[in-house]
């Protein structure tokens, strides 16, 4: 392995962000290829963060700040990878479902969802499930990720599933859920593709489907 | 208390329970506050209990009702605070008096759907957060508005933060607690509350959880400034409690093992619940601790913290945590006051699952002691006949 791109990975297991982004100028100084800087250094390292946090060794405040410091890192190589045609792992809409305010288990998803690779459109919280369906219909997206943290709210990601099909777009994009209350069963029940217990799970599961 | 063959109230089978004697059948005791308002906004409260009041349905299906109260409030002075809702403002004072600082449940409105900015004015410095209800809380029952921004967004809160704390005086309410747990009853139980302790009052009211995290790790000697003033002020606080008379007392803490890791829980919590349980076990008080969340990973150092009751203890499939793992490590304690998550009340679940449930739930249970009751209380889409059902079974079925 390299050793800036090892210096990278350090960087982002310990949460530096500051050193990750001077690791990732300093890659890019040194001729790496932002696509290898990407996938070698930052999100190699969100895969070690993955697993760590999945045996109990990393908890969310270390995830986080390893998210925080890949996303530095991310924001130097982005206008490179756009020029060098670099495609995400693919395109997902997250939202949590109407009727619910909380954000915290959405937002862990999305950044593990981008320390994976992949584009993440943020709908926020109290989505609809026709802000999702034309969310969906305005094309690109591949895995719709829906959370939520109460009982109560938990139907609307049946609602959301339901107007998919309405829609006819529920062939078009995989449907992953995830929150308190959910579970595998629930998920099953409602036609969604995918569960996932945690954040790096989720990133997981989002990868399998697009595999 | 009651004769052998009398049976007893659900008031004395809790404090029974709390103090280690054995009641006469377990006590089954939670909330429907959610159910009850939800129905009744959705005109959907079944024709038995309609024009009832929430202690006259707790009655009638023989569930215990479980209400909180604060026995104190907490005057901040030299404060001013403005409370504007959807830009209208709707509540203006100087040293204001408050019970639960900052969520100010009870000031902030949950009869209409919105957004309410509070700004708190110090000569310290300035304030401003803000709490939305949905319109969908509403009609579920759970009006509970959520903090959509938190007090400390900047390194410079925090001055005025501590500033605010530092000039809070704690009034005794304990008369007006008196009346409200008569009010409540025999066939209730008014558990007085205390706010939560520092690690959990930064985490999930003054800074929020994500940007706790970031300041653990950019700005720590803030942070551990900032708990050592709120370490102080519950210090005090709990020694004043010395003059109210309660069996029991519980912290507000919404513990959840996956937000407050057993890393954190081992250098923040446990020793602030240590001392503050000495201190409130010294005056004779049974300490409890409103542990809703996921406690998974906290199972065995719950053990330690000195706490009697884990409130609320919500099991699977709603949270990780099977209540098998849980009455395993707790023999020697906590006491578990909840058990039943309210998944099992929905419809989704059919009868025979329930009933199989319930039945493997009071094998395991035996003479063990617990209060049992619904840990994530019962929503406004559960079936009450349900919670009448097992109200029933203990009823038939005497320890």
């Amino acid at each position: 392995m390299n050793e800036i791109l090892e210096s990278i990975q350090t960087a982002v297991l310990k949460g530096n962000l500051k050193d990750a982004q001077e690791q990732v100028e300093r890659a890019l100084g040194s001729g790496l290829s932002p696509a290898d800087i990407l996938h070698e250094g930052l999100i190699s390292a969100m895969t070690e963060v993955g697993r760590l946090f999945e045996e109990g060794e990393y908890y969310v405040p270390e995830m986080l700040i390893a998210a925080r410091a890949m996303k530095g890192g991310l924001a130097i190589l982005k206008p490179l990878l756009a020029e060098t045609d670099v495609q995400p792992l693919g395109k997902i809409a997250l939202g949590t479902v109407k009727g619910d305010l909380h954000d915290i288990g959405k937002n862990l998803v999305s950044m593990m969802l981008e320390g994976a690779g992949f584009e993440v459109v943020d709908l926020g919280v109290d989505v609809a499930p026709e802000i999702f369906v034309d969310t969906i219909e305005s094309g690109g997206i591949d895995i719709l990720g829906m959370s939520a943290l109460l009982t109560t709210t938990m139907p609307l990601m049946k609602a959301t599933i339901d107007a998919l099909v309405q829609a006819q777009l529920r062939d078009q994009v995989k449907v992953i859920i995830g929150g308190a209350p959910v579970t595998q069963s629930y998920a099953d029940d409602i036609g969604a593709d995918g569960y996932a217990p945690d954040a790096s799970r989720a990133a997981s599961l989002a990868k399998s489907l697009l595999s | 208390m009651s004769t052998a063959r009398e049976k007893w109230t659900m008031r004395q089978r809790v404090l029974a329970t709390l103090q280690g004697r054995k009641p006469d059948r377990i006590p089954f005791i939670d909330r429907i506050d959610f159910w009850y308002k939800g129905r009744n906004h959705q005109g959907k409260m079944p024709e038995e209990f309609q024009g009832m009041s929430l202690p006259e349905v707790h009655r009638a299906i023989g569930f215990g009702h479980q209400d909180w109260d604060y026995p104190y409030t907490i005057k901040y002075r030299n404060a001013e605070i403005i409370l504007t809702f959807e830009g209208e403002r709707i509540f203006h004072e100087v040293d204001p008096e408050f019970t639960n600082f900052p969520t100010l449940w009870g000031w902030i409105p949950i009869d209409k759907a919105g957004v309410t900015t509070t700004e708190l004015i110090t000569p310290a410095g300035k304030l401003s957060y803000h709490h939305r209800l949905l319109e969908e809380s509403i009609s579920s029952g759970t009006t509970r508005p959520q903090m959509i921004s938190h007090p400390i967004k900047e390194l410079d809160d925090f001055n005025t933060y501590e500033y605010i704390i530092e000039h809070a005086e704690f009034i005794p309410r304990y008369q007006d607690f008196y009346q409200r747990e008569a009010e409540i009853g025999d066939h209730g139980y008014l558990v007085p509350i205390i706010e939560r302790i520092p690690f959990q009052h930064i985490l999930i009211d003054a800074i929020g959880e994500i940007e706790t995290f970031y300041t653990l790790h950019d700005s720590p000697k803030q942070f551990q400034r900032l708990l050592t003033v709120l370490d102080e002020q519950v210090t005090d606080k709990l020694k004043k409690l010395a003059d109210f008379s309660a069996p029991y007392v519980e912290f507000t803490d919404n513990l959840d093992g996956f937000m407050t890791n057993p890393r954190l829980f081992q250098k923040y919590v446990l020793p602030a619940y240590q001392r503050y349980c000495d201190t409130l076990h010294d005056q004779g008080k049974k300490v409890g601790d409103h542990t809703d969340g996921d406690l998974k990973n906290l199972v065995h150092l719950l053990h330690d913290t000195g706490l009697d009751v884990c409130e609320s203890f919500t099991p699977a499939p709603t949270t990780s945590c099977t209540f098998e793992e849980v009455w395993e490590a707790w023999q020697g304690g906590p006491l578990i006051w909840g058990g039943i998550a309210s998944y099992y009340l929905e419809q989704r679940v059919s009868d025979s699952e329930f009933l199989q449930h319930i039945e493997h739930l009071l094998q395991l249970i035996g003479k063990r002691p617990i209060i049992l009751g619904v840990g994530d209380a019962v929503m406004s889409d559960n079936d009450l006949e349900r919670v009448r059902y097992i109200a029933e079974r203990i009823e038939n079925h005497p320890l």
